[in-house]
C-alpha cells in the first residue's frame, strides 16, 4: 500500500489547480449568473489536454491515467461546476467509450478531435419517460440498407446544445430489451439532428441540458460502436467510468465550499468572538475536512481499480454516492456557517448548495447506486450462489 | 498510489485470519461473558510475532511498520475486539511509547517484543482523560538516585497481565514516565470495573504507595513522546473499529440472506439493501482513512491530522454499521445468541481506548483554524 502521487499527477494536479485559480474561480459566479457556456474555459482544457485526459497520446489525448484525470476533475469543479461537468461529459462519457469499444476509423475520426477539444461530445441515454430504467427507453435505430434510421426524444442531454458529436444509445431491435440496444456514435455534421429547448435549472448553470430530437435521421452503420445489442453494456460500463468524474465533481464543490466557510468563519465575530473558535462550528468544521478526504480516498481507490483493469464497478458507486452525498452535506453546511449571507448572491455559498445537488442525480441517482453496491455486497456473502 | 497489500503484510494478514478462524472466533463468546481468559491465545500470538510487530528485529521484534500492526490488528478484531485492543495496548501504546523514549535496555526489550511479558502504560486517572496535562500521580526523586512513586491509575489495559508498566507521573520539572515492575512493594491491582463491550480485555486500576523505582528506568520527559504515543493508540483504535465494522457488516448481510419474511429472503428488500450499501461504502472510506493515516505514520510522518480523521470515521461508523446490523436481525439482534450484540457493546466501548471523537474533531479544528492542515 502507498499512497504518494507520482510526479506526473503532482504535475496534473498543480496546473489544474492554477488553471482553476486563476481563470476559473473569478468567472464562476457570472457563469452561474448568465448561464452562459464557459467557452473560453473549455478551450484552456483543450490546450491543456484536460478534454482527454486518459486518451492515449497516440489518439490525440494528454496520455495520463484515470487518478490524473479524478485529480484534475477535483480542481477544475473547485473552479467552476459547469465547466466541471463539461470536462466530465467529454472524457468519460464519449471519448472513454470511442477508447474502449470503438475501432480504429471510429478513433481516428471521433476520438482524436473530441480528445483534442476540436470537437465536443455528448452522451444521450436518458429520454423523458426513462432514466434509472435505462433500458424502458423507447428511441428506436432500425437498420435500413447502410445506415441506421433513427426515431425519438432523448432527454436531459448535457452539452446538448454545443456538442456536435453524440454518444446514442437506443434499441436497434425493439422487441427484445436490454439485448435491443445498440451504441452510436451520430456526427451532428453528417446526421443533423434536432435541439430541443434548453432546461432552466437549480444549479451547474453555464452547463446546458437540452433534449435531442431525431425525426428519421439516418447514421451509417460503419458508425455503431460496439456489436449490435452490445449497447446497454457500452453505457453502464461507461457509467462506471463517469461516476469517478461526478465524484470528483462533487469533491471539488464541497472543496470550495468548505474553503470559504473556513475562510468567512475566521473573518465573522459574534458575542465578542470568532465564530470559528465556538464549539459548533469547529465540529462542523472538522467534519467537514474528514468527509473530504473521505470521499477523496474512495475516488481515488476507484481510478486506480480502472487503471489497473480491476471490475471497479462497486467502487466508483461507493465514490459517486458518498461524494455527492458528502458534497450536499458540506455545501449545507458551509451556507449555515455564512448565516444570511449565505442565503444571498453576495457570496458563493448558496450556488454550492446548488451545484453539489445535481450530482446526486446524474450517472445514477445515489439510490441507483445504493442498489450497485447492496447487490455487490450481498453477493459477495451469499454462500448459496458460489 | 496503490491500495494492495504487499506480500509480507498479506501473509501476516493471512495469519492472523486463520488464528482467528482456529483459535478466536468459538472462545470469543466464552471469553465475552467472564468464562476463561484469553491469555492463552495471546502466548499463541506471541508466535506469531504479534507481541512486537514495531520493535526492530535485532532488538528481538518483528521489524514491522504501522501498517502492518493496523492490518493485523483490523483482522484479529474480527474474531475479538477485546483481544486485539490487548494486543494493540501492548504493540502500540506501551511498546510504542518504550520506542520513542529511545530505551535500549535490549535483554529487557526483548522479553516484551517476544511476549515473555507483557507491557502496559498507565496514564490515565480518570475524570482527568481528556486533559492529560492533570497527573496527580508524582514522582520523587530519592538521596539515591531512585524515584518514589505515588498515585492511581484507572483502566489501564492488561493492567491485570503485564509484568511492568510505563507510568506517567508528575514532578516538579514537569511530567515523566517511569517504567515500573508491577511486582514491586506498594503496587496493588485491582479488576477494573466491567465495561459495556470489549470484556475480553483484560482491564485492571493500578496503585502506588511509595514504590521505589531504579533510577535506570526513568524514561524522561513523559509530554516530548506524548503525540507519537497518543498517534499511535489513535491508528490501532481506528483499525479495531474497522475489525468490528466488518464483522458487524457480515453478520448484518449473512443474516438477512437467510432470514425469510413474506416469501423472501429480507435481503431483497430495499430498506435492507440500502443499510447494506452504506454500511459497506463507510467501512470502504475508514478502511482508505485509517490505511493511509498508518502509512503516512510508517513513512514520513501523519500531515493534516491524518490520524484524527482515521479515528473519527472508524470509530463512529463501527457504531452506525453494527447499529444496522442489529437492527437487521430484528428481535435475535437483542439476544446473545447472535455475535451482532457483541460487536455493538465493542462498538461503542472503543473509545476508551484513545480519546473520543469529540476531543480529536477540535483538534482538527484547531490546526485548520491555523492553517496547518488543509484539505489538501
Ligand atoms: C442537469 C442534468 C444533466 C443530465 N445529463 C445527462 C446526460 O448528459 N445524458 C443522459 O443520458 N442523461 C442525463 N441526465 C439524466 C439523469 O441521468 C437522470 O435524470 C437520472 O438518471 C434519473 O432519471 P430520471 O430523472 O428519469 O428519474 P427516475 O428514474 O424517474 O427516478 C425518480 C426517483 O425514483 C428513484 N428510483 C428509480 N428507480 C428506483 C429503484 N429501482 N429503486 C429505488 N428508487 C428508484 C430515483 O432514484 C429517483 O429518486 C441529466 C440530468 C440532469 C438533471
Amino acid at each position: 500500500m502507498e499512497f504518494a502521487l507520482t510526479e506526473i499527477q503532482q504535475m496534473v494536479l498543480e496546473t489544474a489547480r492554477s488553471f482553476a485559480d486563476n481563470e476559473l474561480l473569478p468567472n464562476a459566479a457570472a457563469t452561474d449568473k448568465t448561464g452562459t457556456f464557459p467557452a473560453a474555459a473549455v478551450k484552456t482544457l483543450a490546450e491543456l489536454g484536460f478534454l482527454g485526459v486518459a486518451v492515449d497520446e497516440k489518439w490525440g489525448g494528454a496520455g495520463f491515467d484515470n487518478l490524473s484525470y479524478a485529480i484534475a476533475m477535483e480542481e477544475i469543479s473547485r473552479g467552476c461546476a459547469s465547466t466541471g461537468v463539461i470536462m466530465s461529459v467529454n472524457n468519460s462519457l464519449v471519448c472513454d467509450p470511442i477508447k474502449k469499444f470503438g475501432d480504429d476509423f471510429q478513433k481516428k475520426r471521433w476520438l482524436t478531435p473530441l480528445a483534442q477539444g476540436r470537437r465536443l461530445g455528448c452522451f444521450a441515454l436518458s429520454e423523458p419517460g426513462s432514466g434509472s430504467d435505462a433500458a424502458g427507453m423507447r428511441t428506436t435505430a432500425i437498420l435500413d440498407g447502410d445506415d441506421y434510421v433513427i426515431n425519438g426524444t432523448k432527454n436531459w442531454i448535457t452539452s446538448g446544445k454545443e456538442a456536435d458529436v453524440c454518444i446514442l444509445i437506443a434499441h436497434s431491435d425493439p422487441s427484445e430489451r436490454h439485448r435491443g440496444i445498440s451504441a452510436f456514435i451520430v456526427d451532428r455534421q453528417e446526421s443533423p439532428y434536432g435541439i430541443g429547448k434548453v432546461e432552466d435549472k437549480l444549479g451547474i448553470k453555464g452547463s446546458s441540458t437540452t433534449s435531442l430530437v431525431f425525426d428519421n435521421v439516418r447514421v451509417p452503420a460503419v458508425n455503431r460502436l460496439g456489436a449490435e445489442g452490445m449497447g446497454f453494456k457500452v453505457a453502464m460500463s461507461t457509467l462506471d467510468g463517469g461516476r469517478i468524474g461526478i465524484a470528483a465533481q462533487a469533491l471539488g464543490i464541497a472543496r470550495i465550499a468548505f474553503e470559504e466557510a473556513l475562510a468567512y468563519s475566521r473573518e465573522r465575530s459574534a458575542f465578542g468572538k470568532i465564530i470559528g473558535d465556538f464549539g459548533a462550528i469547529r465540529e462542523m468544521l472538522a467534519d467537514m475536512a474528514t468527509e473530504i478526504d473521505a470521499a477523496r480516498l474512495l475516488i481515488w481507490r476507484a481510478a486506480v481499480g480502472k487503471d489497473r483493469g480491476e471490475n471497479f464497478g462497486k467502487h466508483s458507486a461507493m465514490a459517486k454516492l458518498y461524494a455527492s452525498e458528502m458534497s450536499a452535506r458540506v455545501c449545507h453546511k458551509a451556507l449555515q456557517i455564512h448565516g444570511g449571507y449565505g442565503y444571498v448572491k453576495e457570496y458563493n455559498a448558496e450556488r454550492h448548495v446548488r451545484d453539489a445537488r445535481i450530482t446526486e442525480i446524474y450517472e445514477g441517482t445515489s439510490e441507483i447506486q445504493r442498489l450497485v453496491i447492496a447487490r455487490a455486497t450481498q453477493v459477495a456473502f451469499d454462500t448459496s450462489q458460489s | 498510489m496503490n491500495f494492495e497489500l504487499d506480500e509480507t503484510q498479506e501473509m501476516i494478514r493471512d495469519s492472523v485470519r486463520s488464528f482467528v478462524a482456529g483459535r478466536v472466533s468459538q472462545p470469543a463468546m466464552k471469553w465475552n461473558e467472564g468464562h476463561g481468559d484469553a491469555r492463552e491465545a495471546l502466548c499463541e500470538l506471541a508466535g506469531l510475532g504479534l507481541l512486537g510487530v514495531l520493535v526492530s528485529e535485532k532488538a528481538g521484534g518483528a521489524g514491522l511498520d504501522v501498517l502492518t500492526l493496523a492490518i493485523s490488528l483490523a483482522e484479529l478484531a474480527r474474531g475479538d475486539a477485546g483481544l486485539a485492543a490487548m494486543v494493540a495496548h501492548h504493540n502500540a501504546v506501551a511498546l510504542g511509547h518504550l520506542l520513542a523514549a529511545g530505551y535500549d535496555n535490549k535483554p529487557q526489550l526483548q522479553r516484551f517484543a517476544q511476549g515473555d511479558a507483557l507491557l502496559c502504560r498507565a496514564a490515565s486517572e480518570g475524570s482527568d482523560h481528556l486533559d492529560g496535562a492533570t497527573i496527580t500521580t508524582t514522582a520523587t526523586k530519592q538521596a539515591d538516585g531512585a524515584w518514589s512513586l505515588k498515585g492511581h491509575k484507572r483502566l489501564v489495559p492488561l493492567g491485570n497481565l503485564a509484568s511492568h508498566s510505563i507510568v506517567t507521573a508528575m514532578t516538579e520539572a514537569g511530567p515523566i514516565a517511569l517504567l515500573v515492575d508491577l511486582d514491586a512493594a506498594g503496587v496493588t491491582r485491582t479488576l477494573s470495573d466491567t465495561l459495556v463491550g470489549l470484556r475480553t480485555c483484560d482491564l485492571a486500576d493500578l496503585t502506588f504507595e511509595a514504590v521505589a523505582v531504579p533510577e535506570a528506568n526513568f524514561l524522561g520527559d513523559a509530554a516530548a513522546v506524548a503525540s507519537r504515543v497518543a498517534a499511535l493508540a489513535r491508528i490501532t483504535t481506528a483499525a479495531i473499529a474497522l475489525g468490528v465494522t466488518r464483522a458487524a457488516l457480515a453478520a448484518g448481510v449473512t443474516y438477512s440472506l437467510e432470514r425469510k419474511q413474506f416469501g423472501k429472503p429480507i435481503a431483497r428488500f430495499q430498506p435492507i439493501q440500502w443499510q447494506t450499501a452504506d454500511s459497506a461504502t463507510e467501512l470502504e472510506a475508514a478502511e482508505l482513512l485509517t490505511w493511509r493515516a498508518a502509512w503516512q505514520l510508517s513513512t514520513s510522518g501523519a500531515t493534516a491530522h491524518s490520524v484524527e480523521k482515521a479515528a473519527i470515521f472508524a470509530l463512529e461508523s463501527a457504531q452506525k454499521v453494527a447499529d444496522r446490523a442489529l437492527q437487521m436481525h430484528g428481535g435475535y439482534g437483542y439476544t446473545v445468541d447472535f455475535p451482532v450484540e457483541r460487536h455493538f457493546r465493542d462498538a461503542a466501548t472503543l473509545r476508551i481506548l484513545a480519546d473520543g471523537p469529540d476531543v480529536q474533531r477540535v483538534a482538527i479544528a484547531k490546526g485548520l483554524a491555523t492553517g496547518a492542515n488543509g484539505v489538501r
